[in-house]
């Protein structure tokens, strides 16, 4: 009888955000998915008739073709590139001192202490063709004129890798801590160099924290608005951008839900992948 | 057809004025001693003593502050860990999780450059040796922890090392396993004749299985002998206290006649032992620090006849029955003696007053006061 009431006092306490859920977020959602099969441009109304014209368009209309290459290339680029970058932080993160553990995790979780928009405008002064980095390109004569890098994939994928940078770390860093710094050591006194050790024994062990860093960051970058938006502007447009411009700029509602709906199923499918890779890879470690 | 490696004559490990200080922590304090090639040499202390700061030293995951480390009179203080062809199994076994018992044994061989057949070969060899044949395709997770330690003796002498390192190998097997597999370990190494370390605080163990103990405390070596040297005279109250249940008492040196030396206890009493070790060069007035053990005390209801020395009236307290011997709590006017008794003798030995006797050789002085 305690169990029960446990359980009844459980769903009482949870039930306003239930509600809430269930008002300002699902509600929403299956509105818009049904909007992204209205005929024409305007938003559901009972009695409109439905279609799947607007998914079609996406897939076969070469300008919306160009953008879902961009935004898949913005998600694999700024991927791998959070990866390299993020593993031999995360790896000392890792194994530091907790003293120094303590000022690593400061450091690396401060870009969220700023503003997504802050961030954006400061890489976009950064990043354009007088700004500093072509300046100091110039400088060491690596370059003799400025090169484009706002309104490029690249000046993108710069602002996408900062803001992503945390979400890679942090699980990679758990996943390394959780190895038993002997099984390293054994390694090592075995016969194995520092790169074999890597290859053979740590990489392989963290990977469940590189997945859930990799997948992390791709499904965020992909449904990313605010670098894109600033630094990518009209030179480089992604999904996000795309549906913001076509909802809240031209009122095409119909198209801009298909596209939404699509990344998500892009994002589903990817963490449907992650989700099979993990259970294979823990399976085949902790069999019974 | 390939011939069957034969096992190297056996190393010599040599450590000269080993020192290693983290911060203001001094972990190992100038330690020096030469292991004899074939031998197991067991670093025994209490926890926090440095005994698992000298074993990483040697292994080279970890490097002194000062000090050197020989293999065969070579230096190798500047040789990385995976160059020093010296094998190490840790408490906690360390298999590579995503490996199977035999991608764990194979992952030594591969690095040398091995060929197959050899690989194969001695693979199947060391699955023998240590009793694993049939489980070669296992993960690590569904064998038993006897079976894990094991895969990790198989595959670090799978490698044929040098020097061969235990990391306090059984303590975290149950007490039963740990007695059976401590006499593998043994017979496997009697076999194969490599050099090793072998650290614990289990003095049991260390005895059972090593050649040599190097008794070590705060850092420093405290005694450095064969099991039998250090349990039959401890040269310091350390010792003697740490190894087998003793009683340390203090001493002041009253005569010292004919390699005879009679001393008072602090209630008064007399008690005469041999003027050896740290007892041969005190004279009248010193203090002395001397051991008894426990096992050498023996308790009567009447007096032990005429002409015995070291004869004391007491009390017994309490007695505790430990099946072949009987545990007994001692007052022998103010000083607190524990003895073990033969059961037999104490059946009809009963609380309250009795004598207390020893023998002038149980009387071993440990030390100066």
């Amino acid at each position: 009888m305690g169990a029960l009431t446990t359980r009844r006092a459980g769903a009482l306490l949870l039930s306003p955000l239930l509600v809430c859920y269930a008002v300002a977020f699902i509600a929403p959602i299956v509105l818009l998915f049904i909007t992204s099969f209205v005929v024409g441009r305007g938003y559901y109304q009972p009695g409109t008739s439905l279609t799947t014209e607007h998914y079609v368009h996406v897939f076969t209309d070469s300008f919306y073709q160009k953008v879902l290459l961009n935004t898949l290339a913005m998600g694999v680029y700024t991927t791998c590139l959070t990866l390299l970058l993020g593993y031999p932080l995360a790896y000392h993160h890792a194994r530091a001192s907790s003293k120094t553990k303590g000022l690593l995790t400061i450091l690396v979780i401060s870009p969220m202490f700023v503003s997504l928009v802050v961030r954006g405008y400061a890489w976009s002064i950064m990043l354009s063709d007088h700004g500093v980095v072509n300046n100091l390109l110039m400088w060491f004569g690596i370059i003799n004129e400025p090169v484009r890098l706002l309104n490029t994939m690249k000046a993108v994928v710069v602002g996408m890798v900062n803001v992503m940078l945390p979400f890679m770390v942090l699980p990679i860093s758990s996943a390394v801590e959780s190895i038993n710094p002997h099984i390293e050591e054994s390694a090592y006194v075995l016969g194995a160099g520092k790169l074999y050790t890597f290859f053979k024994v740590i990489f392989p062990l963290s990977l469940p924290g590189v997945i859930a860093g990799t997948v992390m960051t791709f499904a965020i970058t992909m449904s990313s608005f605010v670098m894109p938006a600033l630094l990518g502007g009209p030179g480089f447009q992604v999904f996000g951008t795309i549906i913001y411009n076509r909802i809240l700029l031209i009122s095409n509602w119909p198209v801009g839900a298909a596209m939404a709906f699509i990344l998500v199923a892009i994002v589903v499918l990817v963490m449907y992948f992650q989700e099979r890779l993990l259970s294979v890879l823990t399976k085949r470690r902790r069999l019974t | 057809m390939v011939m069957p490696t034969e096992r190297r004559k056996s190393s010599t490990l040599t450590v000269e004025s080993l020192t290693k200080v983290f911060g203001n922590h001094t972990a190992v304090d100038e330690i020096s001693f030469q292991t004899i090639p074939g031998e197991i040499t067991a670093f025994l202390g209490p926890s926090g003593c440095g005994k698992t700061t000298t074993l990483r030293i040697i292994a080279g995951l970890e490097s002194p502050t000062s000090g050197s480390v020989y293999i065969d009179g070579e230096q190798v203080n500047d040789v990385p860990a995976h160059r020093r062809d010296i094998g190490l199994v840790f408490q906690d076994y360390a298999l590579f999780p995503h490996m199977t018992v035999r991608q764990n044994i194979e992952f030594g061989l591969k690095i040398k450059g091995l060929n197959q057949q050899e690989i194969q070969e001695r693979l199947e060899k060391s699955l023998t040796q240590v009793n694993l044949a049939g489980k070669e395709d296992r993960y690590p997770q569904q064998l038993s922890g006897g079976e894990q330690q094991r895969v990790a003796v198989a595959r670090t002498l799978v490698t044929q090392p040098r020097v061969l390192l235990f990391d306090e190998p059984l303590s975290n097997l149950d007490a039963k396993l740990r007695e059976s597999t401590r006499l593998e370990l043994h017979n496997l190494q009697r076999k194969l004749g490599i050099t090793s370390i072998y650290v614990t605080h289990d003095q049991i163990e260390a005895f059972a299985i090593a050649d040599k103990i190097m008794l070590m405390n705060k850092g420093k070596i405290d005694q450095f002998g064969t099991p039998e040297e250090i349990y039959a005279s401890p040269r310091t109250a350390f010792a003697a206290d740490f190894i087998g249940t003793s009683n340390i008492l203090e001493t002041t040196v009253r005569s010292v006649n004919q390699g005879i030396c009679t001393l008072a206890l602090k209630n008064g009493q007399m008690i005469t032992g041999f003027a050896v070790g740290k007892a041969s060069e005190v004279s009248p007035g010193d203090h002395l620090l001397v051991m008894i053990r426990t096992q050498k005390i023996r308790m009567t209801n009447t007096k032990p006849e005429r002409g015995q020395v070291n004869i004391l009236p007491g009390k017994c307290l309490y007695k505790v029955f430990l099946g072949d011997s009987t545990r007994c709590l001692l007052d022998a006017e103010g000083i607190r003696l524990t003895a073990d008794c033969e059961s037999e003798c104490v059946t009809n030995v009963r609380e309250g007053d009795v004598y207390v006797s020893f023998d002038v050789s149980a009387v071993v002085p440990v030390g100066r006061g």
